[in-house]
């Protein structure tokens, strides 16, 4: 069971990619059993209703300062998030973010978190109020798309 | 391109915009207060010149809680500027979206959010708190967990008929783009059903929906808490106990009047959508509540004032009317001078008056018995808890967590209502002209103005319910509603300023908000933390 969940705000010029590789895998992988399309925007708190029910989790997402050039893919061990995770007590709806999301995910889900989480992250430096992907994020958001893919044939039967 | 591997990163906060709230303490009383919208959001320009469809877009990203509160404004919007006509189903497809987001909102909110606050410290000495931390404190509280797990519940009603929440593009001027089937709606019914049992009537309200709805009076509601154990130490039992052992209802009074646009067009009312036919048509009502007397709202009432904005100077002006902004330079809160310029947010006023928007806004509204039509709300309870005990910290947490138990009977009835074989979906002629579309978001009055000429937008103007709250000063210096509701509060500790937090949060502003507490003498900082 996987689930792969976009994230950003296709509002915001670069910002978007997360949810433009959602929209890449759909027409293929739409229906096919054991595999959740997520679109999850801006609603970071959102992660803790969608993991339910997957072991695989692949997150999607803009990244910004990296001091690379737009479009510089990393992907992430999982062990890095873990690091990562603020441990913010004073939550506040709008800016919980995913990775704060998921280490409470972890508090309230227990047994059942799924341990095999990956991210890929997409450098970006314009996140301007327009919509429409820059061509090099542009291409990197395919290049996901493509990883993912093969990721999810080797797991998941096509319809 | 090469997948590089180890980034020692945190994700992008994507914050909805930054509040900065600055206090001045003189002999433990705020003597001033100053809202500051610390960051430019013109989601407005992305729409300019585009096709007028372009807000059932952009407009659901705006904010990644209230999204389709938004679509509703959107497509609303549209109906009235192409004259659209609206199948009854679409209209209860639409509620059903705006209702399941409002009452998601309810125990997410109260959880995560405002009753985190009142496991706070100053409070240790009272006889409830222990019990108050044991239930409500961040994370680890037995209900905080239970609460916000519930909360994921509605929208997944949302999502079968919505495809996805927040940010669905369902609704559209003349109806909805779904078609559900029989099996869809037995799903819903049993979603909500779930909700109810693990956490409306158990956890939250301690009794059957029927008999909480039986209150009708200040009394009355007093009356319920104390009537057996189940609703005494329910969670609402407690919250209620609690909130006036801690003083809950002694500060945060605000501007006392009150805005209201409205929301969940009835499906018989409104199928022919237009502005003049909206308010008859509304199931939760709109009104103008000056703290005396009502009035029927009018949305040519509301200007919004730049004086204090970061914006050139124009007089204060019908969102129809104005033109796009021009911004000008901004300061940091360190530099802002506030008798000047101070704020990204503009200043809407009704009939000239600052006015707070909201759920006790609403729940004021529908205490009101005039004009009432058959398909209307009518609950008198908040007309008496306003003579009682007037707007404050308690009362407006209180209206907001009382909606829960009707949002769940209308979305009973609405789903009982969808005819299957019906239409959704009425496909209109596109035309220029000028629309209005509006709602009531969970955190308040929402609406969205558009102007269609030559087939594109013209002009998009969004005013979000934090707009009405967290607006500075108007063009006479008056206050907006988070800034007076501020002034006069008692605070206990200067260092640790909680009853500002608290004032802040009760109006629930669709903004991360960083309140800083200054000593009105010296001018020193004396606690800064993030809400």
């Amino acid at each position: 069971m996987t689930a792969i969940m976009g994230f950003g705000n296709p509002v915001r010029s670069d910002d978007g990619v997360g949810c433009y590789v959602i929209d890449q895998l759909r027409p293929v992988f739409d229906g096919t059993p054991g595999v959740g399309l997520f679109d999850m925007g801006t609603s970071a708190f959102e992660v803790l209703f969608k993991l339910k029910g997957y072991t695989r989790i692949r997150i999607v997402d803009a990244v910004v300062n990296t001091g690379e050039t737009p479009g510089t893919l990393y992907k992430l061990p999982a062990e890095a998030i873990e690091a990562a995770i603020q441990e913010d007590p004073m939550v506040f709806l709008h800016s919980l973010k995913w990775d704060q999301a998921l280490s409470y995910a972890r508090k309230i889900l227990g047994d059942t978190y799924p341990d095999d989480i990956q991210v890929y992250l997409i450098a970006v430096d314009d996140t301007r109020l327009e919509i429409g992907l820059s061509e090099a994020v542009r291409q990197a958001g395919e290049q996901v798309a493509h990883v993912l893919t093969k990721d999810l044939e080797a797991f998941h039967a096509l319809p | 391109m090469a997948i590089q591997k180890e980034l020692n990163i945190s994700p992008v906060g994507r914050v909805e915009g930054d509040l900065d709230v600055k206090v001045y303490m003189e002999d433990g009383v705020v003597t001033r207060a100053h809202t500051q919208a610390a960051m430019f959001r013109g989601f407005e320009k992305i729409m300019e010149g585009k096709d007028p469809q372009a807000g059932l877009i952009v407009t659901p990203r705006i904010c990644g809680i209230c999204g389709g509160s938004h679509l509703y404004c959107a497509s609303s919007a549209l109906d009235t500027a192409w004259q659209t006509t609206l199948p009854p189903n679409a209209l209860l497809l639409r509620a059903i979206g705006q209702a399941t987001e409002t009452i998601q909102s309810i125990p997410r909110w109260f959880y995560a959010i405002f009753a985190t606050d009142m496991a706070n410290k100053k409070f240790a000495n009272k006889p409830l708190y222990d019990e108050v931390v044991k239930r409500f404190a961040a994370y680890v509280g037995t209900s905080f967990q239970r609460g916000v797990v519930a909360s994921g519940r509605p929208v997944e009603v949302y999502a079968l008929f919505g495809g996805q929440w927040p940010h669905s593009s369902y609704m559209v001027p003349g109806g909805v783009m779904c078609a559900p089937t029989l099996k869809d709606i037995t799903r819903a019914h049993a979603i909500m059903n779930q909700f109810r049992k693990d956490w409306l009537e158990t956890l939250w309200l301690g009794c059957s929906i029927e008999r909480y709805l039986q209150i009708k009076s200040w009394d009355d509601l007093m009356a319920w808490v104390d009537e057996n154990e189940s609703q005494r130490n329910s969670d609402l039992g407690l919250f209620v106990r609690a909130s006036l052992e801690f003083g809950l209802h002694k500060f945060g009074q605000g501007v006392g009047k009150f805005v209201a646009y409205g929301t969940y067009l009835h499906k018989d009312h409104y199928q022919k959508p237009t502005v003049e036919g909206r308010n008859a048509a509304l199931i939760s009502r709109s009104g103008f509540y000056d703290g005396n007397k009502y009035s029927v709202f009018d949305h040519m009432s509301i200007k919004e004032h730049v004086s204090h904005t970061w914006f050139e100077d124009v007089p204060a002006a019908h969102p129809w009317d104005e033109p796009m902004p021009v911004p000008v330079q901004s300061h940091t809160l360190h530099q802002t001078d506030f008798k000047k310029k101070y704020s990204w947010s503009k200043a809407p006023r009704y009939q000239d008056f600052a006015a707070e928007a909201g759920p006790l806004a609403r729940v004021i509204m529908n205490a009101n018995p005039d004009n009432l039509l058959p398909h209307q709300v009518f609950d008198p309870l908040f007309g008496d808890v306003m003579d009682k005990m007037g707007p404050n910290v308690f009362t407006r947490t209180l209206a907001r967590v009382h909606e829960a138990a009707r949002l769940y009977v209308l979305i009973d009835e609405w789903l009982r209502q969808i005819d299957l074989n019906g239409e959704f979906y009425i496909k209109p002629e596109e035309k220029d002209g000028k629309g209005f579309g509006a709602t009531e978001a969970a955190r308040g009055a929402l609406a969205h103005w558009i102007e269609i000429e030559n087939g594109v937008i013209k002009n998009y103007q969004v005013m979000a319910p934090t707009t009405w709250n967290v607006g500075p000063n108007d063009d006479q210096g008056k206050p907006g509603p988070i800034e007076a509701a501020l002034e006069g509060t008692e605070i206990e500790d200067p260092h640790d300023p909680v009853e500002v937090g608290m004032v802040a949060r009760s109006f629930d502003s669709c903004l991360v908000c960083t309140v800083h507490a200054h000593d009105g003498k010296s001018g020193k900082e004396l606690a800064k933390f993030k809400l």
